[in-house]
C-alpha cells in the first residue's frame, strides 16, 4: 500500500519492513481481512523458510482471529515465538496489518519449527544456523520491539497524512494558477479588438487546455434579441469521438431538453452523445443581462478522475461569465456602428440630394476606394476607414449653392471657385469630431493631384495621404461614369482608358493598375439602383 | 534513450514544487535549485537539455544565469523559459542576447508550462538528429 499519490514517496511498508530486518525481525504485510499480500524479501534459504506454509498459514490464521481488534501485546505463537501485529491506518480506516516476526533462543525446539522446516522441505540443522542470528529476543525485548514498530508505523502514518495534505494543496494551487491564467487571458482578449467568433474560438481554447475534457463547444440561442451577434452559431473545440455536426445536433438535443435551462447541468445520461448513456456532460448557461444566451459544454472528461469536479465547473462557469458581457459589448458597439454609418449616410445622402447627378455618388465612392484599399492589401479595419472617408468626403458640397453644383454648361471662374471650396468647408465640418482625425485628410486632399497640379494645397506625389489619392481614382471614376450637367456619361472603356492614362499626372501610378484590376458587379449593382430610385423619385436623371 | 534533464530554478518553494511534480510524472529527471549560483553549479556538473529559470533569483538573476550557460558549449543552444512576474517587461535586446526561447509571466498555467516544455525538448531531438 502506497501512502502516496505518487510514486518518489517512501511505502511506510517498505521502510517499516526495511527497518525490522536491522532489528532482526521478518515482516508480513496483510490485508485486513488476513490474506498475505507480501513477505520479507530475504533470498536463499531464509525466503524459503519465510514462505513455508505452516508459518504463513499460522500468521493468517492469527491476523483473521484478531476479526479488526489492535492487539497491544505481542501475540505468542509457539515457544519463543512472537507476532509483534500493528494495523496500518489509510485516510482513517484500516488498510491492512504489518506482521513482525520474533525469535528466541528456544524457538529451534518448537514445533512450529520443525513443523515449518517440513512444510517447506527444508533440513532443520541448516535452517537452525540460518535464523540462529536473529534468534536472540526475549519477552521483554519483543515488548520493547513491538513499541518501536508502532512508533515508526504512527510517525509514517503522519508523514503520509502530510504528504497527502501538501499533495492535496498541490493540486489546488496548480487547479488555482490555471484559473488565473484562464482569466488573465480571457480578460485580456476582452480588450482586443476581436470578432466576437474569435473571442469565443479562443475562450474556448484556452478553457480546452485548462481542462481535461475531450472538447468543449459554445451553442447560441437562435434568438438574436438573446445572443445578438452570434444566434444559432455553434463553436467547439478539441477532439471529441463524433463529428463536428453530430456534436453539434447532440448539443443541440441536450440543450433542448433541459427544463431549467439558467443553471448549471451535470448531465450523467446523455443518450445522444452515447447510447449507453455516454461519460457527464457539463451545461453551462451563459447569460446576457439577465437573459439566456446559450451554453458552453464540456463533454468527454479524461484524466485521472473521470468525475466532474468543482475545478471544472468554475472554469466553465468564469468563461461563460467573459463570454457574456462579450456579447453585451459586441452588440453595443454594433448598434453604436451602425447608428454612426447610417448617421453619415444620412448626411451624405442629403448632400448628393442637392445634386440630382450625384444620387448615390459618396455611397458609390466608398465602395470603389474600400475595394481599391483592398487590393492596395491595407488592413481590415483601415479599409474600413477608407470606406467612411469616401462617405464624407463630399460634405463640404453643403456650403456650395445648388445653382452652381446642378448648373447645366460650363462654370464660369468664380463659380469654380466656390465648388473647389467644398473639400475645405469639409474640413472644416468634420475637423472637430475626434473619431474622424484620420478621416479628414482624404476629405481635404481628394482633389491634389499627383502632378502637385490639384487643390486646395497642390500637394504632389506622396505628400498628399494615401486615403486621399485613392478617393481621388474612386471619386474620378464615378464622375465620368455619371451624367453631368454639363456631360452625358462616359463608356467603361473610355473611363477606364483615361484613368490608366492619368496615371503619374493626376492619380498615384501605384494605385491604377489595381484600380483598372477591381470587379465593377457591385459598382454597376449600386448605379442601376441609384438610378431606379431616381426615377421613381422626382429626380430625372436621363433629363 | 535517457530521460531529458531539466534544470528547474527559482527561490519560490512552491513554483519549484509543483513544476517538479508536474514533470516528474512525464518522466523527466528533475534537478531544483533555489538561487542562480546553486544553479550555476548543477549546470556545471549536470548539463541540462532544458533550463526553465526565475529571474528575479538572490546572487545570480535568472538572466545572468542563462548568460553564463551561453558560454559553456553543452548549454550553448539550449531551450530556455524565463519566468517573470506578471507585468514585469524584459528588454528585447536580454531576451535576444540570452537566447530566451519563451516568457512566462506568473502565476502561469502549469499545464501550458508541461506542453511548452515537451514542444521544446522535442525540437531538441530533432534538431539533435538531424546534426
Amino acid at each position: 500500500m502506497s501512502l502516496s499519490s505518487h510514486d518518489n514517496h517512501l511505502d511506510p511498508y517498505e521502510v517499516v519492513a526495511g527497518r525490522c530486518a536491522k532489528l532482526g525481525l521478518a515482516v508480513w504485510r496483510c490485508n485486513p481481512a488476513g490474506i498475505i499480500i507480501s513477505e520479507p524479501d530475504d533470498e536463499g534459504l531464509l525466503g524459503l523458510w519465510h514462505n513455508a506454509s505452516t508459518l504463513t498459514q499460522a500468521i493468517a490464521r492469527m491476523v483473521c482471529e484478531l476479526s479488526g481488534q489492535t492487539p497491544t501485546e505481542p501475540i505468542q505463537l509457539d515457544e519463543s515465538c512472537w507476532a509483534i501485529i500493528v494495523p496500518v491506518t489509510w485516510r482513517n480506516r484500516l488498510g491492512g496489518y504489518i506482521v513482525a516476526l520474533a525469535l528466541g533462543e528456544e524457538f529451534f525446539d518448537s514445533d512450529l519449527f520443525n513443523k515449518s522446516c517440513a512444510s517447506a522441505q527444508l533440513n532443520v540443522a541448516t535452517t537452525r544456523r540460518c535464523l540462529r542470528e536473529r534468534a536472540c529476543l526475549n519477552e521483554t525485548s519483543v515488548r520493547q520491539a513491538m513499541r518501536m514498530v508502532r512508533w515508526m508505523v504512527d510517525d509514517l502514518e503522519s508523514v503520509g497524512d502530510l504528504d497527502e495534505t501538501v499533495s492535496g494543496f498541490t493540486v489546488q494551487l496548480s487547479n488555482a494558477y490555471e484559473t488565473i491564467d484562464l482569466l488573465y487571458a480571457l480578460g485580456h482578449s476582452m480588450n482586443e479588438p476581436n470578432e466576437p467568433g474569435q473571442f469565443i474560438t479562443a475562450a474556448l481554447e484556452r478553457v480546452h487546455t485548462a481542462m481535461d475534457f475531450a472538447w468543449v463547444g459554445a451553442m447560441f440561442s437562435d434568438d438574436a434579441g438573446a445572443a445578438p451577434v452570434v444566434h444559432g452559431k455553434f463553436y467547439s473545440h478539441g477532439s471529441p469521438t463524433m463529428s463536428k455536426q453530430r456534436l453539434q445536433k447532440a448539443c443541440r438535443g441536450l440543450v433542448g431538453s433541459i427544463p431549467t435551462p439558467k443553471e448549471r447541468h451535470i448531465l450523467s445520461d446523455n443518450p445522444g452523445f452515447d447510447p449507453d448513456g455516454g461519460p457527464q456532460i457539463i451545461l453551462q448557461p451563459i447569460l446576457r443581462s439577465g437573459r439566456l444566451a446559450g451554453f458552453i459544454l464540456a463533454g468527454e472528461k479524461g484524466g485521472i478522475d473521470p468525475q466532474v469536479s468543482s475545478y471544472d465547473t468554475h472554469l466553465l462557469e468564469a468563461t461563460a461569465s467573459y463570454i457574456g458581457p462579450f456579447l453585451e459589448n459586441a452588440s453595443l458597439y454594433e448598434t453604436q456602428n451602425r447608428m454612426f454609418l447610417g448617421t453619415l449616410q444620412a448626411l451624405t445622402s442629403a448632400i448628393d440630394a442637392k445634386d440630382p447627378y450625384t444620387h448615390g455618388h459618396s455611397e458609390r465612392v466608398a465602395h470603389l476606394s474600400a475595394q481599391l484599399a483592398a487590393a492596395v492589401g491595407l488592413e481590415h479595419e483601415r479599409v474600413e476607414r477608407i470606406h467612411i472617408a469616401g462617405l464624407v468626403h463630399d460634405v463640404g458640397k453643403i456650403g456650395v449653392p445648388e445653382l452652381i453644383l446642378g448648373k447645366p454648361g460650363r462654370l464660369d471662374d468664380a463659380e469654380m471657385d466656390a465648388i473647389r471650396q467644398h473639400p475645405a468647408i469639409g474640413h472644416r465640418i468634420l475637423q472637430d469630431i475626434p473619431v474622424l482625425d484620420d478621416i479628414v485628410p482624404g476629405v481635404l486632399h481628394h482633389h491634389e493631384r499627383w502632378d502637385g497640379d490639384g487643390y486646395p494645397a497642390k500637394l504632389a506625389g506622396n505628400k498628399i495621404p494615401q486615403i486621399a489619392r485613392i478617393i481621388g481614382v474612386a471619386d474620378t471614376f464615378d464622375a465620368m461614369s455619371s451624367n453631368r450637367a454639363y456631360r452625358p456619361a462616359m463608356t467603361r472603356d473610355k473611363v477606364l482608358a483615361e484613368i490608366r492614362s492619368c496615371a503619374g499626372s493626376q492619380f498615384d501610378p501605384e494605385l491604377v493598375e489595381p484600380f483598372l484590376g477591381l470587379d465593377f458587379a457591385e459598382y454597376d449593382n449600386m448605379v442601376e439602383r441609384a438610378h431606379a430610385e431616381s426615377e421613381n423619385g422626382s429626380v430625372n436623371r436621363a433629363a | 534513450m535517457t530521460a531529458p534533464r531539466i534544470l528547474l530554478a527559482d527561490d519560490e518553494v512552491h513554483i519549484t514544487r509543483l513544476v517538479a511534480r508536474r514533470l516528474e510524472e512525464s518522466g523527466h529527471e528533475i534537478r531544483v535549485a533555489c538561487d542562480g549560483e546553486e544553479a550555476w553549479s548543477v549546470i556545471q556538473e549536470w548539463p541540462p537539455n532544458l533550463i526553465i529559470t526565475d529571474l528575479q533569483m538572490p546572487y545570480v538573476s535568472g538572466i545572468d544565469l542563462v548568460l553564463r550557460a551561453r558560454t559553456q558549449p553543452q548549454t550553448a543552444d539550449i531551450p530556455v523559459i524565463m519566468l517573470t512576474a506578471r507585468g514585469y517587461v524584459l528588454q528585447e535586446e536580454q531576451i535576444k542576447q540570452a537566447k530566451i526561447t519563451h516568457l512566462l509571466s506568473k502565476p502561469f498555467s502549469i499545464r501550458r508550462l508541461a506542453t511548452l516544455v515537451e514542444e521544446l525538448l522535442e525540437q531538441n531531438e530533432q534538431a539533435r538528429r538531424a546534426a
